[in-house]
């Protein structure tokens, strides 16, 4: 029969749903929204064990059961008008103590949130804060050995993230980079990158990056973002295979349209380019296995 | 016309293009007699799923009307989505009025609709039975499906404390 993709992996006896099959129950909680998930967790410890497996959220991508999720990075107080428990209300974050957080990147199923502000040294701190995006619990990361330098960043394979540039204390451009991984919760420092791309294939040999082909990704990626100017007020925003650059124009006189942006696109591939595209606010990232949309640091009243 | 044998032994003669709805059924008609019996479905259930199939049938073997049309090209065109919404806004509100029924009879209709395989119908059910989990409390989930609590008092208040994940300061 159909409806074959339900499996029978449980020892508990319990159905998960009484009195319906549970090839037909796990259907259902395929149906739930994202934000219903928290929730259906707390019921039963089948309904955990089920909503808590990769493969849930494998079937539901396939499926395309899975949802836009759009989660909102506050800073400051947040309205009541978006209460946790009001249905629909879409996954709104507060950063515990994080202010001034400084930026915030999803990585797999998770919310990493750079930086904040130092107020006992009066600078920017490095702080890592990770949220799990499914469970909603926080855990701490190895604070970023540079925050000063912290302004851009992006994913790299799903599990990286990259972070760009920046300017040392001088106001000198550094041409180097720091990559975070998530997983394993290190952080590296990529130097002088230009030279390494020069690296034979096959003295490559490194235990953070898990191909050449992702190292040299990164390497593309420095290049390319080293090819803007004025690289504070860059954004960059992977959406899947692009990555939306937004820069904002050079201020030429207060009379002039200051607020305009130009956009770049840059797209995977050998052919990696950047081309102009209208402007975009938010970025798009897959999430584990449900497609985020990301809107970044939101100030609300 | 097709004859239904539900499990207590009613007999229903319906239309072929009512009893096509079912896969199943349109299978075995091709290379079979036409009395179906189908041990597993009771009377009560097969009079409510012919009732769903008739309706379909009927609105699906007329032409759709220029408006409803262009929104079915509209939302075969926009996703893949895996249950295709019913794009009759009439046949719609007569799905939502047809689900309205506790959560047994849903059940018996949803198993009776998987063994016939009428898809749209196996969608129907399980979407209204989400809509019914969702946007409620553990507590009143449980209460509304009869499931048993099996966490301890202390896996409860780690699971509370997972859950009041936003909207915290410190």
């Amino acid at each position: 029969m159909k409806r074959s993709r339900a499996r029978r992996t449980m020892t508990m006896k319990a159905e998960l749903i009484p009195g319906l099959p549970d090839c037909l129950a796990l259907e259902c909680l395929l149906r739930l929204p994202f934000h219903a998930i928290l929730d259906a967790r707390a019921v039963c410890k089948r309904w955990k064990h089920e909503l808590d497996s990769p493969s849930f959220y494998r079937i539901r991508r396939t499926a395309g059961l899975a949802h836009r999720i759009v989660s909102l990075l506050f800073q400051g107080k947040l309205p009541h008008t978006l209460a946790p428990n009001r249905p629909n209300s879409h996954a709104a974050l507060a950063g515990r103590g994080l202010a001034m957080a400084r930026d915030a990147a999803v990585v797999g199923r998770e919310l990493v949130v750079f930086g904040g502000w130092d107020v006992l040294e009066n600078r920017r701190s490095g702080e890592v804060h990770i949220y799990d995006l499914h469970t909603g619990a926080w855990r701490p990361g190895t604070p970023n050995p540079a925050p000063e330098r912290l302004f851009c960043w992006f994913v790299l394979n799903r599990q990286k993230v990259l972070v760009i540039g920046g300017r040392d204390a001088e106001g000198k451009k550094l041409q180097s980079a720091l990559v975070y991984n998530v997983a394993a919760d290190t952080w590296i420092e990529m130097l002088d990158f230009e030279e390494q791309k020069c690296q034979d294939d096959d003295s490559f040999c490194d235990e953070f990056w898990q191909s050449k082909e992702e190292y040299n990704s990164a390497i593309l990626c420095c290049r390319k973002w080293f090819l803007v100017e004025d690289e504070d007020d860059v954004r960059i925003c992977p959406t899947g295979k692009e990555i939306y650059m937004s820069v904002p124009e050079k201020k030429k006189s207060d009379s002039e349209d200051k607020s305009k942006e130009k956009v770049m696109r840059y797209e995977e591939g050998p052919d990696a380019e950047f081309l102009e595209k209208q402007k975009a606010y938010f970025m798009e990232v897959d999430a584990f296995e449900i497609p985020v949309e990301f809107v970044k640091e939101k100030y609300l009243e | 016309m097709i004859k239904l044998v539900s499990g207590d032994g009613a007999e229903f003669e319906v239309e072929e293009e009512v009893a096509f709805q079912s896969k199943i059924i349109k299978d075995i008609v091709a290379d079979a007699d036409d009395v179906i019996p189908l041990p597993t479905v009771s009377s009560k259930v097969l009079i409510q799923v012919i009732e769903y199939c008739r309706k379909h049938a009927a609105v699906n073997s007329f032409p759709l009307s220029p408006s409803s049309s262009a929104a079915a090209a509209a939302s075969s065109s926009s996703s893949i989505s895996y249950s295709k919404p019913v794009s009759d806004p009439a046949l719609r509100a007569w799905d939502n009025e047809f689900v309205k029924l506790n959560n047994s009879s849903l059940f018996d209709i949803v198993i009776a609709a998987n063994y016939l395989d009428i898809e749209e119908l196996v969608d129907l059910v399980l979407e209204t039975v989400a809509d019914r989990i969702k946007g409620k409390q553990a507590q009143e989930i449980r209460r509304q499906f009869n499931i048993e609590n099996d966490f301890t008092p202390e896996e409860e208040e780690a699971l509370r404390r997972e859950n009041s994940w936003a909207f915290q300061n410190n």
